[in-house]
This record gives C-alpha cells, sequence and structure tokens, in this order.
C-alpha cells in the first residue's frame, strides 16, 4: 500500500516510514491489568499509545501487598520462622532459594554453624528451584510470544521436580524446610536416586525445549533486538540476574560472594552481548544446564551426616543487624535483618527483591516499542509479583 | 553426568573441617590446614588432593576411582600458588566474607592472588577489599561529613548527618577508590524514640566492595534529600520507603505511594504500615454466630 503522493522528504523513505509519518494519530490511554493473562500476575501498565506504538508507561504495584515485612516482625513464639514463612509466599517460584537467603541472615547474625550434608542439600534444592523457576519462565516467556506449547512441556518437568520437593518438605510450593542451622528433618532414603532420575529427565526436556522455539523464526524476530538496556545503565537501576548478565556483566552472587559451598562447584555463569529479550531468554536456557551441572556435582558429592546443627529452639540472635543476599532465580536477592537481642522475632526483615529492582526497567524497554513487543518485554523481566509487591 | 565415572571436587582444609588432622591414608600423613584434600566418594576418606592423583585418582582405602574437578576461576589450589595456611584473617582474603560460615575464620580457600571466582571479565582490583580498607577509603573521602562507623557483621556502615546524605552519597559513587555505583538495597528502620533510620546497601561492581550508608532521622514526617539523582533504581525504593515510614525523600520526581493507595483525602491507606506504632488488628470474632433469627 502506497500513499498516493508522498511529501517531498518522504519520496525515498521506505513504505512504511512514509505511511507512519503521515498518518495523524491520537494519544491513547489503554489500560492493561492488573486481570491480564499477560502481565505475570496482577501488574497494572496503564499505557499510553500513538496507534501502536507505547509513548509512555506507567506502572502500578501493589496489588499483591500482603505485608510480608510487617508480617516477619509480628511472630510471638517462633517468630523467626513465621517470618521464613511468609517469605516462602513472597516469590513463590524460588521458594528454597529465598529460605536459604533468610536462614543465611539468621545464621550469619546468630553465628551459627550448618553441617555438610545440609548445605549439601540445600544446595540441590536451591538449583532445582531455580530449574523449575526457569522452566516457568520458559512456559510463559513462549506464551508471551504467542507460543502455546512450550508451557505444557515446561510444566510436565517442574511436575517432577515439584514432587520430589513434596517428598522433601511435605508440601509442593511452600516446604518451610530449612531451619537455623540446617534443616527440619532429613530428607527421605531414596532422595539421591530421585534426583539422579530428575536430573536425566532434565537433560531431555532441556534439549526439547531448544528445540522448540530457540530456533524459532518467529521467536526470533519477536525477540531480537528488544528491549536492550546498556550496561551503565543497568548497573545505575540496580538490575540483576538474568537482566545484567544479558548486558555482559558477569554478575552473579554465587560467584562474586560465594555463600554457603557454591566455591565448590564448578559451573559457569553465562552472560550476553546485546542486552536484548533473546539474550536473557538465551541465558536462562543455559543456567538451566549450569544448574544441572552443580546437582549433579552435589548429588555425587552428598556426605552423610547429621543435618541440623547446634541452634535454640527458641531463637534470639544477639543484637544486631545482617545482610546477606544470594542469588535468586531472578537476581540478587537480599534479607536485610535486624534484631534487637530481646523478641523471638526480628526486629526488623526487609526483603530486596530482584523483580522489584529489574520491573523499573521496563519503561526503558517498552517505550518506543510497539504494544506487542511491552509484553514481551515485561515477559523477559520474568516478573513474580509476589516477590514485587511483598 | 558427563559419564566418565565419579568425581570429586577439590577441598580446601579449613581449621573446622572434618578432615583436619586425620592422616592421609596414602602417604600417612595428617591433613592440615590449607592442604587441598578430596574426599571418597563413596567412603568419605579424605586424601591429599598430590596423593588421590599420585593413586591413579583413586582411594587408597577401596580403590574407588574419581576424577577431581579444579575449581575454576577462583584462582589455583595450593599446587600454583600457595594460600594463606593461617586461619587468621589476611587482608585479601577477609571481604566479601561468605554469610554461610560465621564460626568459621574467613575462607582460606579466595587465594590471595585477585581471584574472587568471577568469571574472566568482572572488573576486579585485588586487595581493595576488606573492611578495614574500605573504612579507610570512606573516613578519607567524607572527612567533612562527621561520618560515624560501625560494623555490621562483614560490612562497614557510615552514619552521615541527613541533611548532607545526598552529597556524601554522590560521593560514595564517583571517587576513585570507592566507585559504589550499585545500590543493593534501601531501607528504613523504625527505632521509635530514636527516630527512623535508612540504610542504604552500597556495592561496588568494579572494585567489588560493599558499605552501609545510613542515616537517622527524627522521626515520622522527617525528611532526607533523594539519591535518584546518584543511583536511579532508588526511585520505586525510596517511594516505598516513604508511605512505609511516613517520611520524605525531598526532590524525588515522583513522590507517590507505590504499594499502598491514597484515599479521598489523600492519605495513604491504610497507614504507615511498617512503624511499630502501626499495630496489626487481631482477628475479631463475628459479631454473631449461628443463623439469623427466624422472624
Amino acid at each position: 500500500m502506497a500513499v498516493a503522493n508522498p511529501p517531498h522528504d518522504l519520496v525515498d523513505a521506505p513504505p512504511g516510514e512514509a505511511i507512519e509519518r503521515n498518518l495523524e494519530t491520537v494519544e491513547m490511554t489503554v489500560n492493561m491489568g492488573p486481570q491480564h493473562p499477560s502481565t505475570h500476575g496482577v501488574f497494572r501498565m496503564v499505557l499510553t499509545l500513538e496507534g501502536e506504538r507505547v509513548r509512555n508507561v506507567q506502572s502500578h504495584i501493589g496489588y499483591l501487598h500482603r505485608g510480608a515485612e510487617k508480617l516477619g516482625e509480628s511472630g510471638d513464639l517462633e517468630g523467626y520462622r513465621k517470618a521464613m514463612i511468609t517469605l516462602d509466599r513472597t516469590d513463590y517460584l524460588s521458594t528454597f532459594l529465598n529460605e536459604h537467603a533468610y536462614i543465611l541472615a539468621v545464621e550469619k547474625l546468630a553465628n551459627i554453624a550448618v553441617p555438610e550434608r545440609a548445605e549439601y542439600i540445600r544446595i540441590i534444592l536451591g538449583e532445582l528451584t531455580r530449574i523449575s523457576s526457569h522452566c516457568m519462565f520458559y512456559g510463559a516467556f513462549g506464551a508471551d510470544s504467542g507460543a502455546t506449547t512450550p508451557f505444557m512441556y515446561a510444566f510436565a518437568l517442574r511436575e517432577d521436580i515439584q514432587s520430589l520437593f513434596e517428598a522433601v518438605g511435605g508440601a509442593r510450593m511452600f516446604p518451610n524446610y530449612y531451619r537455623a542451622g540446617g534443616l527440619r528433618e532429613d530428607v527421605p532414603r531414596d532422595f539421591a536416586d530421585r534426583v539422579r532420575q530428575i536430573i536425566e529427565t532434565c537433560k531431555r526436556s532441556f534439549d526439547e525445549f531448544d528445540a522448540l522455539i530457540s530456533g524459532n523464526e518467529i521467536f526470533l524476530s519477536r525477540t531480537r533486538g528488544l528491549g536492550v538496556i546498556g550496561q551503565e545503565r543497568a548497573i545505575d537501576l540496580g538490575l540483576s540476574g538474568p537482566m545484567l548478565r544479558a548486558t555482559g556483566l558477569p554478575y552473579d552472587v554465587r560467584k562474586m560472594e560465594p555463600y554457603s559451598i557454591y566455591d565448590r562447584f564448578d559451573f559457569d555463569v553465562p552472560i550476553g552481548t546485546r542486552g536484548d529479550c533473546y539474550d536473557r531468554y538465551l541465558l536462562r536456557q543455559e543456567e538451566l544446564r549450569q544448574s544441572l551441572r552443580i546437582v549433579e556435582q552435589a548429588v555425587r558429592d552428598l556426605p552423610g551426616g547429621p543435618t541440623i546443627g547446634n541452634a535454640p529452639k527458641a531463637l534470639r540472635p544477639p543484637k544486631g543487624e545482617a545482610y546477606v543476599r544470594i542469588e535468586n532465580a531472578r537476581g540478587d536477592f537480599g534479607v536485610y535483618l535486624v534484631s534487637d537481642g530481646k523478641s523471638s522475632a526480628p526486629y526488623r526483615v526487609k526483603y530486596r527483591s530482584p523483580c522489584f529492582c529489574n520491573l523499573q526497567s521496563l519503561n526503558d524497554m517498552a517505550i518506543g516499542a510497539y504494544i506487542a513487543d511491552a509484553v514481551v518485554a515485561l515477559g523477559s523481566v520474568d516478573i513474580v509479583l509476589g516477590e514485587v509487591d511483598r | 553426568m558427563s559419564g566418565e565415572g565419579a568425581a570429586i571436587s577439590l577441598r580446601a582444609t579449613l581449621a573446622n573441617s572434618k578432615w583436619t588432622g586425620t592422616g592421609c591414608p596414602h602417604c600417612q600423613q595428617p591433613i592440615n590446614v590449607g592442604d587441598p584434600a578430596v574426599l571418597c566418594p563413596s567412603c568419605f576418606t579424605p586424601h591429599h588432593a598430590t596423593c588421590w592423583r599420585a593413586n591413579e585418582n583413586r582411594c587408597a582405602k577401596d580403590g574407588t576411582g574419581a576424577r577431581v574437578i579444579e575449581p575454576r576461576g577462583r584462582g589455583a589450589p595450593a599446587a600454583e600458588a600457595a594460600p594463606p595456611a593461617a586461619p587468621a584473617p589476611k587482608p585479601a582474603a577477609a571481604a566479601p566474607a561468605a554469610p554461610a560460615k560465621p564460626a568459621a575464620p574467613p575462607k582460606p580457600a579466595v587465594p590471595a592472588a585477585g581471584g574472587r571466582g568471577a568469571g574472566p571479565n568482572i572488573r576486579e582490583a585485588p586487595g581493595l577489599r576488606t573492611m578495614d580498607g574500605v573504612k579507610s577509603r570512606i573516613a578519607a573521602a567524607l572527612d567533612g561529613f562527621d561520618p560515624a562507623f560501625g560494623v555490621a557483621v562483614d560490612e562497614v556502615t557510615v552514619t552521615i548527618d541527613a541533611a548532607r546524605l545526598p552529597d556524601a552519597a554522590r560521593i560514595l559513587k564517583e571517587r576513585d577508590g570507592l566507585k559504589f555505583d550499585y545500590l543493593r538495597c534501601l531501607s528504613g528502620v523504625d527505632y521509635q524514640a530514636d527516630g527512623i533510620e535508612v540504610a542504604y546497601h552500597l556495592f561496588s561492581t568494579r572494585l567489588s566492595q560493599k558499605c552501609v550508608l545510613k542515616t537517622r532521622l527524627s522521626g515520622e514526617g522527617a525528611g532526607v534529600g533523594t539519591v535518584t539523582g546518584v543511583w536511579a533504581g532508588a526511585n520505586w525504593h525510596e517511594r516505598e520507603t516513604a508511605e512505609m515510614f511516613n517520611i520524605r525523600f525531598d526532590g524525588h520526581p515522583y513522590p507517590e505511594p507505590l504499594l499502598l493507595e491514597r484515599d479521598e483525602t489523600g492519605r495513604v491507606v491504610p497507614g504507615p504500615i511498617l512503624l511499630k506504632r502501626f499495630k496489626l488488628r487481631p482477628k475479631e470474632p463475628p459479631a454473631q454466630f449461628g443463623f439469623p433469627e427466624e422472624e
């Protein structure tokens, strides 16, 4: 379709541009969310559109704010455990990883040592959680780009992992399994065998995942070049996780400030080159394989022994504060724990959730793009609203 | 599994390792602190790493074979560069201390030769990460700000007067030797009669050091300048802290509540949640039990 009499300066312009520049459009404000299949939870975007192009994004969060931090201060008898229970429910896809962060903060403040077996099991469960969370991302991101099949494949793998979590912690999603000094109880006797079976299943599944959409022309054209954020801007915004690694900075807390026993395991940190959505997708696919490497090594080296160290039942860390950060599935998850030495609950517990910080980059990514691209860009951030709002 | 049989990882022997002092079954000598060791995957007998390799990568007790996984990118094990053997804190190895082993001395597994275990590209400058080093550099840079120093387990905390906080923040970000370009976390803590403290947890991606910048506000309604001009990521953090503690961040580009909302009078509802005076209401029992009275 060609414009009949384009103005002089547009004569040599490519046809689409001539049309775009000649069309008069009206700015339209469209509400997207909080209930929307593509907003990954209760997230509201007020988009100012000019035709199909996004001119401004106003993000509204807080629909899933449940006061996790306030509830964390409010426990009476065993308040330190109550804080962890509410923390489980914030990022419901990285439960073991977030529990690990909180428990590390408590152990750091109270100076409690953890036996080797408990460390290894925490690593295995944490990395399996990362795999399970990245599967969820894979399914949801495929759905954002229009591919509905990956969702089913991803969730089939998640089922295996979650039934292992149920066997270990008692619940598929909110196991409440870690305690200061170790674990609530030892794992079932067939734990190592089940983990090895899952490893085999994962290897087949990861190849299947790649075969489905990684090289797909439509997927590539939807994600390549979209949502580019420069490295300096990313550091300034406080991004972390795959968002920051896609810009080329190998910022992984497991390597920079190794916690627990991560320094014993051999794994790589994938980084991207362009910082676009496709890089983030590829990063997470590669992180699946690296997490699997860690699980293999951990289950091979899994020692016997006790699973809980010496920690008092009524835990009262001394007065002080501690900040611990770990590598969540989404980035740098931090727990800032303040104790007054007297009460049985934390005085203040603050969760620095990576999605909260990563979501600030949405304006950078979506403005100037088409509205469909805004959806894909949002999907590449991999948000969990429970963690954003706490 | 790579299909080549078992693999075991190279362990650094620390003062509190389980096998410290036990005899290696191959050479009958004790495994001392600082010697790289491996554990047999089947019987968990500790060996010196060199003895394991000398024994054709097999256990001296039951013959199980396993290859040794070299830690990648974390600098060399003892074969190449001698790690500090004594458990006393060494400058380059002390920070950032891993939070998982608070009872143990700083890990000697972090070699002094500048490896932090990151990939090859991370911008790093070895030897700049100790708490004392950070504290002295901050003290030199914030000389006129009258800083008060403290320690939070393994980080330096610097408390500055609220009126001068944005200037101090800019110095911390831009000064050579500090370069705290990453805002890890911005949080408020309500100390009731002692005021409301705002803590900025900072990290330097280039120099791999961390610190906590703090300021104490007098109470509800007090304000401090915004740091969104220093770290753009502080935007949402400040909005949330302002609504949760009823404080102000002057100069913020969009000082509206983030997680909570305003009612028709303009007040933030349900209120400054994270203040200690804000009590969570206990659940009241329903006013009426049973079925309503029939007419």
